[in-house]
């Protein structure tokens, strides 16, 4: 047997003044460099048009860009139900909102798994929000908590709904507090609406239904988002092996009928601190 | 004064540049050396060591204390860090065709001793390597870097259930063979 590692000396002095200084220089230069413009993504947040549960973009998105707003659409009505907050996250009290600083992060991470990709609509608020990119017929999300940047999707945006394929309806979860005896965390999913389809429900084995949010993007594609992050019960409980619970029941409605999908923790669900499935 | 942790995770969120050498002072060693013993390379280890930490800066309207200790949320990041890295040497070489290039070992003794350590860290990776991903870094991170379940299951954003269970079917995997010297039960 030989998973025991060896010894590792540490660093040596010259490697480990070699290291600091790329990564000195590499903060000053990404400090220094000027920032991508903004307009397209902040113009589609503002594009946004909620038709069913779900919040409207916060103006906040558009904060510290006072001078562009008088060029944008004002931002829509927010409808009538909304997520369960989220909490603060831990370790960032009295930290500013950043909420371009926060959508660069998507386009960052979304860049590097999609390149070329556009952002189609923005949804959440300035804090907690989702956004779907499209690059051609491809499309890619990014979920951003307080805490957390996940991006997922990679699939075709006209992609029929597949009544044996579970795929499309898999969640993120990332902890977002973590304490001894209770933990938050949130599950996002989302993606393209696929045609027919009319409504979404998430089911979790702490019996919540969460019902997806739908939003249509200016070009006239529709997208679905699920966002939950309970505040009590089994799925707060630091103890607690999820690959013991219930697994998480998707219900999707088509042309009158109730598709049900089932969920297995650990190969549908993606715990991770930053990429998604 | 040394600033307290907490504090220095709070000059990361302020975005004071010196915030990221204090963190580099403090933990490059062993993030270093769990980034070794994820790669099993000291050239691709000190690359994500320094990529890490850009990295944390990059994020660092994210960063978590955990425990007093932004340590955690540094492994975590090197984790993913380290996956890329080997994700993209495993896309060249599909790319190219060829297998990666063997270490030539040098005469000189410091040099023989550090490629003794990457061989004997490949092995110990090609035999984890029939673990889950998600088991290899609940057992990296706990077994190899010694961090508690509560500080693994942060570093990983998982509860601590999860660790506990990843970790024991790591142990029951590795054992079924034979018993697994660096995996304590």
């Amino acid at each position: 047997m030989t998973s025991t590692p060896p010894l590792i000396d540490p660093l040596d002095d010259h490697t480990r003044a070699r290291l600091r200084a790329r990564v000195v220089a590499g903060v000053d230069d990404e400090t220094a460099r000027p920032r991508r413009d903004r307009r397209a993504p902040l113009a589609a947040a503002a594009a946004v048009v909620l038709l069913a549960g779900g919040v409207a973009v916060a103006d906040s998105l558009l904060a510290d860009r006072s001078d562009d707003r008088a060029t944008l659409p004002s931002p829509l009505p927010i409808a009538a139900t909304s997520p369960a907050p989220l909490p603060e996250p831990t370790g960032t009290e009295g930290a500013p909102v950043r909420s371009l600083a926060s959508l660069a992060e998507c386009e960052r991470e979304v860049g590097a798994l999609t390149p070329r990709a556009e952002p189609a609509v923005v949804t959440g608020d300035s804090e907690t929000f989702g956004v779907f990119y499209r690059a051609g017929r491809r499309w890619t999300s990014c979920e951003r908590t307080p805490s957390t940047v996940t991006v997922q999707g990679g699939g075709r945006v006209d992609a029929p709904f597949d009544r044996d394929d579970v795929a499309p309806w898999r969640v993120s979860s990332n902890v977002i507090d973590m304490a001894a005896d209770r933990m938050r965390q949130v599950f996002a999913a989302g993606g393209p609406l696929p045609e027919g389809v009319t409504g979404i429900g998430y089911v979790f084995p702490d019996g919540i239904t969460q019902q997806a949010e739908i939003v249509e993007d200016d070009g006239g594609g529709t997208w679905w988002r699920v966002l939950y992050s309970p505040v009590d019960g089994v799925l707060t409980d630091p103890a607690v092996n999820q690959m013991d619970l219930a697994p998480i029941q998707v219900q999707v409605a088509l042309s009158g009928t109730v598709h049900r999908f089932t969920l297995a923790w650990g190969t549908d669900t993606c715990a991770q601190l930053n990429h998604g499935c | 004064m040394e600033l307290t942790e907490a504090e220095l995770a709070a000059a990361f969120r302020a975005g004071d540049r010196g915030a990221v050498a204090e963190a580099f002072d403090r933990h490059a060693d062993r993030i270093y050396r769990h980034c070794f013993r994820i790669t099993g390379s000291r050239a691709d280890a000190e690359d994500a060591t320094a990529s890490t930490f850009l990295e944390v800066w990059r994020h660092r309207d994210r960063i978590v204390v955990h425990d007093d200790s932004v340590l955690p949320w540094l492994y975590g990041v090197a984790t993913n860090v380290c996956r890329n890295l080997l994700r993209g040497h495993r896309r060249q070489v599909r790319l190219s065709g060829r297998m990666p290039v063997e270490v030539v070992a040098d005469p000189a003794e410091e040099v023989e001793a550090r490629v003794d350590a990457e061989a004997r860290m490949r092995e110990v990776l090609v035999e984890v390597s029939r673990l889950p991903r998600r088991e290899q870094d609940v057992l990296a991170l706990v077994v190899w870097s010694g961090l508690d379940y509560a500080a693994a299951a942060a570093a990983l954003g998982v509860p601590v259930g999860t660790v506990r269970s990843r970790l024991s079917r790591a142990r029951a995997r590795l054992s079924r063979d034979q018993p697994a010297e660096g995996v304590p039960s």
